[in-house]
């Protein structure tokens, strides 16, 4: 079983798992609330299948993610078509549905949850966080990432110019929704235990925190944000009774200084930062 | 010039170094000239989340056990040294915070941790550590099986989980207030409200030949209950059923005094406490649930024990606070007759001695007598609790 | 009996739709949604606790307690999640209300401890029969207020200069610096506005409301949000109907079901809405790219 080191550096990787997940989302511009649901969804799969059909950890791992990516398309299909806030809103009433699905669902535990799972050690849950992240490396440089760039930054004009920006974005949501599966399953079995109320609203909004505070402009910000505020806790333990509040009070004072996060990608002709439309004046080559 | 200060600066560098190497060296892990050394024992609750004020009575009554163990010689010449954390209301924070005290702090034991759902997460961690662990606020049916590894149980609590002392209390009610119909309001997003109301009442009623004439859900956080209030109210009942938790089962018997519903309120032992009067006021007037802790049991050993504690804190003691108190009381003497000392060398043999001493302890303190079984459970005298003007009164059924 | 269930499913709804106009001034004038409307909320109910167990006052007094001590929340909202962030990230607004949020929960929890807490009745009254329905005088109150609220801030936004202004803000922030708005103030206003409502809101839920917690405020929020996009973003009217239609729904869920499906029942709505309508019951504009 691991130790304490090891149990911290697992959850930084399944975080930064779920930061990644997110990211392959928030990169295209859109905003997910609800990729914990998938999460939620990944746990529950992989956990059953070890507990109730006895299958070995890594493909009850898998499938769990497998299971997540056909969620992540079937939401993705409508809810693709609405913009920002709606679509922050419509994948968090999936979550909220999930959470009431699951806390329902005797034969996966209902409220009581699951327990009994075992096996996540850290060389696991770092080799996937280093195919992610190899992934990412590897999009990033072909022809892919470029389209994600020119989605994010201007997507009527993406489109224009040829880019299926609805297979696009339904990729993404997918493959984010993978990425949130397999960190569940591999949660379930470092927690030995799973109930609905761990995938409710607060685990939908860390990992956009954890994204935001990391940076959107390249991988690398998801990776640094999820893995900083996770050791956040284990560091300030003589602080423990003031955690809560110097989280808070640091997500805000984040927003108000730095909002592009602690990672910004530098290159000739970079983005101006944040998400959206370009300011006209800052579009590379534009006409002034 | 330059010269000087650059050796002026390095014999500071120099002396800070030897200061602080001093200071690492005097740390404070070292014990004070009385003590022989120290063992460490595990404090894991938290202050934050919904079960939050768990917690904080959890800590304040820790805190003066200890004191008052270590102002008395501490454990065999030994000071007791609590390693104590706040997993912040995560479950992920719990899974490692066991692994950190049982690894690196080497506790013999630990006490904690706040919520049921917590403790399913710590058990098996505990069990897989060979660490004993005592709960003293997780009341959940079932979960003592987690901490079973290898033929041993290392999970124990001394609060009684709900179900366990309410039915020889409620089939006294049932018969001497002649009750034939009741309603049951229960809370869907609190497992063991769910269980209770689901399962747990409407057998019993059953069993005790009384009609379910009614039931309504409720969700935990729920602004209203109006709705489920004026469906039961239609069926008069004689009593209704508040399986909930206190400050959810007040909400709803406020709405019945509110809707004007006469009908006699029942509940289990979760609904005694100071939070269901307090949150309740005058409409859990004349409710009549079990308990199993009685503040003014008239055993003098129970009452020196709780005098000398309220007068610290300059208020009565809490469930949760008697409860914590006691577990360190019952550790230390567990590990003083167990002749624990801060030889880690040994910890593992401590740890081990410690578990087997928990098995069918019995102890008497704050909370009143309570015997621990072989599952890891408790058990508690089966009381009778009413409310009657504002205050809880005791009636014990059995005492064990 | 299916009468005095409607009742009560209005009453719960008139209290989310009290929230959600709150919610939706701001949203519809900064496109800003405010994770921290509910701890406005929290903090004005918790002032009206704490000011009742202290000395004896008037009624008329609570109330405009609660008002500014929500407003206070409000205006540091402004401050710590508008004023100071850079506009041009859209996600960091709302992330800092998030921030806010947990900041002031915690710290309600650590001042007044997670127990629940009675709501004290702000007005006695004895229970009244209308016809089917039975309600106590605090609960008619609450509708007459409720009422007579959504009627002043329909003359404030149609009829007054400042209320003009705020909806000149929604409409085009551009085109209403252009034509002399001025904006800060018209900002400021909004914020301070949506701050007395959640206020006088937090007032009146203590007449439904039987109990209380410092968390009161984080499972209106996810309702709140849920109404505004029912009735459609930035729709005053929108919010009004979805508060109402979700408490009447919500209440003959738990009446004639099980309150463990109750809130699948209102997300699958909103799902539906999204789907078909997602401009919501009452939105004229299609969400467009902001």
């Amino acid at each position: 079983m691991a130790g304490y080191f090891e149990s911290v550096a697992i959850l930084v990787g399944i975080n930064i798992l779920q930061a990644l997940g997110l990211f392959t989302v928030k990169s295209l511009g859109q905003i997910s609330l609800g990729h914990a649901g998938f999460m939620a969804v990944g746990a529950y799969t992989a956990s059953l299948l070890t507990l109730r059909a006895q299958w070995p950890l890594v493909p009850a791992v898998l499938a769990g993610g497998a299971v997540a990516g056909v969620a992540g398309a079937l939401v993705g299909l409508p809810a693709l078509r609405l913009e920002k806030l709606y679509l922050a809103t419509m994948t968090l009433a999936f979550l909220l549905i999930t959470e009431v699905f699951f806390s329902n669902f005797d034969y996966a535990g209902g409220l009581s949850g699951l327990s009994g799972m075992a096996g996540t050690r850290a060389p696991l849950v770092w080799a996937f966080v280093a195919a992610a992240a190899l992934y990412f490396w590897l999009v990033g440089r072909a022809r892919l990432g470029l389209a994600h760039d020119a989605v994010r930054q201007d997507e009527p004009v993406a489109r224009a110019m040829g880019v299926d920006t609805t297979r696009l974005k339904l990729q993404a949501f997918a493959t984010g929704a993978v990425l949130m599966g397999i960190a569940g399953g591999l949660l379930a079995h470092h927690l030995f235990y799973i109930e609905p109320g761990l995938f409710g609203f607060s685990a939908a909004v860390l990992p956009v925190i954890w994204v935001i505070f990391g940076g959107i402009t390249t991988f690398w910000g998801p990776i640094a944000g999820a893995a900083v505020l996770t050791i956040l806790p284990e560091v300030v333990q003589p602080l423990k009774d003031w955690y809560l509040f110097i989280y808070a009070a640091s997500l805000v004072a984040v927003m108000i200084v730095r909002p592009q996060g602690l990672i910004v990608r530098r290159r000739g002709t970079s983005p101006s930062g944040g998400d959206g439309a370009l300011r006209p004046a800052e579009a590379p080559g534009a006409a002034r | 010039m330059e010269r000087r200060a650059v050796i002026a600066r390095r014999w500071i560098v120099l002396m800070l170094g030897v200061v602080l190497a001093l200071g690492a060296a005097a740390g404070p892990g070292t014990a004070t000239p009385a003590f022989k050394g120290d063992i460490p024992l595990g404090v894991l609750y938290t202050k934050d989340g919904v079960w939050g004020s768990y917690g904080v009575r959890a800590f304040r009554a820790i805190d003066i056990a200890v004191q008052d163990v270590n102002a008395a010689g501490g454990i065999n010449g030994y000071r007791l040294a609590p390693k104590i954390y706040d997993n912040h209301g995560e479950l992920a924070e719990v899974a490692s915070l066991v692994r950190k005290m049982a690894l690196e702090d080497r506790v013999v034991a630990m006490v904690g941790p706040n919520s049921s759902g917590e403790a399913e997460v710590a058990f098996p961690v505990a069990a897989a550590t060979g660490v004993p662990v005592l709960a003293t606020s997780t009341a959940k049916g079932g979960i003592m099986k987690l901490g079973f590894r290898d033929g041993k149980q290392w999970a124990f609590r001394n609060v009684a989980p709900d179900d366990q002392n309410t039915a020889p209390v409620i089939a006294q009610v049932v018969k001497d207030r002649h009750i034939t119909t009741v309603a049951i309001v229960y809370d869907t997003k609190d497992a063991v409200s769910k269980y209770m109301g689901g399962i747990f009442w409407t057998g019993l009623m059953k069993k005790l030949n009384v009609t379910v004439v009614d039931v309504a859900t409720f969700a935990s956080g729920d602004p209203s209950v109006a709705a489920q209030v004026t469906k039961i109210k239609a069926d008069k009942p004689d009593a209704v059923i508040l399986a909930a938790a206190p400050g959810e089962a007040a909400k709803v018997a406020i709405e019945i005094q509110r809707q004007e519903m006469k009908t006699q309120l029942l509940g289990s032992g979760a609904l005694y406490g100071d939070e269901f009067l307090k949150a309740g006021g005058s409409a859990v007037d004349h409710t009549i649930t079990a308990a199993q802790y009685w503040r003014e049991n008239p055993n003098p050993a129970v009452q020196a024990v709780l005098k000398r504690y309220e007068a610290r804190t300059g208020a009565p003691a809490a469930l949760h606070e008697a409860y914590a108190y006691d577990a360190i009381m019952l550790l230390t003497d567990i590990m003083k007759r167990a002749g624990v000392t801060s030889d880690s060398s040994k910890l593992q043999a401590y740890r081990d001695a410690v578990r087997a001493d928990l098995v069918n302890a019995k102890w008497t303190g704050m909370s009143g007598t309570f015997t621990l079984v072989p599952n890891g459970d408790v058990i508690r005298p089966f009381l009778r609790a009413t409310i009657d003007r504002g205050r809880w009164d005791i009636q014990v059924l059995k005492v064990q | 009996m299916l009468a005095q269930q409607i009742f009560n499913g209005l009453l719960l709804g008139s209290t989310y739709a009290l929230f959600a106009l709150g919610l939706n001034l701001v949203l519809g004038a900064l496109n800003l949604l405010n994770f921290a409307h509910g701890e406005a909320l929290m903090v004005a109910v918790y002032a009206v606790l704490m000011l009742q167990a202290a000395a004896h006052v008037s009624g008329a007094v609570l109330v405009l307690a609660a008002m500014a001590a929500a407003a206070a929340v409000s205006m540091a909202t402004y401050l710590f999640a508008f004023r100071w962030v850079n506009k041009e990230y859209w996600m960091a607004g709302a992330l800092s209300t998030i921030g806010i949020s947990i900041f002031t929960q915690t710290l309600g929890a650590r001042l007044w401890g997670t127990d629940q807490r009675q709501v004290p009745d702000i007005i006695r009254g004895p229970a009244v029969s209308l016809g089917p329905v039975t309600a106590t005088g605090a609960q008619l109150l609450l509708v007459a207020v409720t009422v007579l609220l959504m009627v002043l801030l329909h003359l404030l936004l149609t009829r007054t200069r400042v209320g003009r202004g705020m909806r000149a803000l929604a409409e085009n922030r551009t085109t209403a610096m252009l034509m002399g708005v001025n904006v800060e103030r018209m900002i400021q206003g909004t914020f301070l506005v949506a701050g007395i409502m959640a206020g006088a809101a937090g007032v009146l839920l203590t007449s439904v409301y039987n109990t209380v917690t410092p968390f009161v405020g984080l499972n209106l929020s996810v309702k709140g949000i849920v109404a505004i996009t029912i009735g459609g973003m930035g729709n005053t009217y929108g919010a009004i109907v979805a508060g109402l239609l979700i408490g009447v729904l919500e209440t003959l869920t738990v009446a004639y079901g099980s309150a463990s499906y109750r809130d699948a029942i209102v997300f699958a709505l909103l799902v539906v809405i999204l789907m078909v309508r997602p401009q919501g019951l009452l939105g004229v504009r299609f969400p467009e790219r902001a």
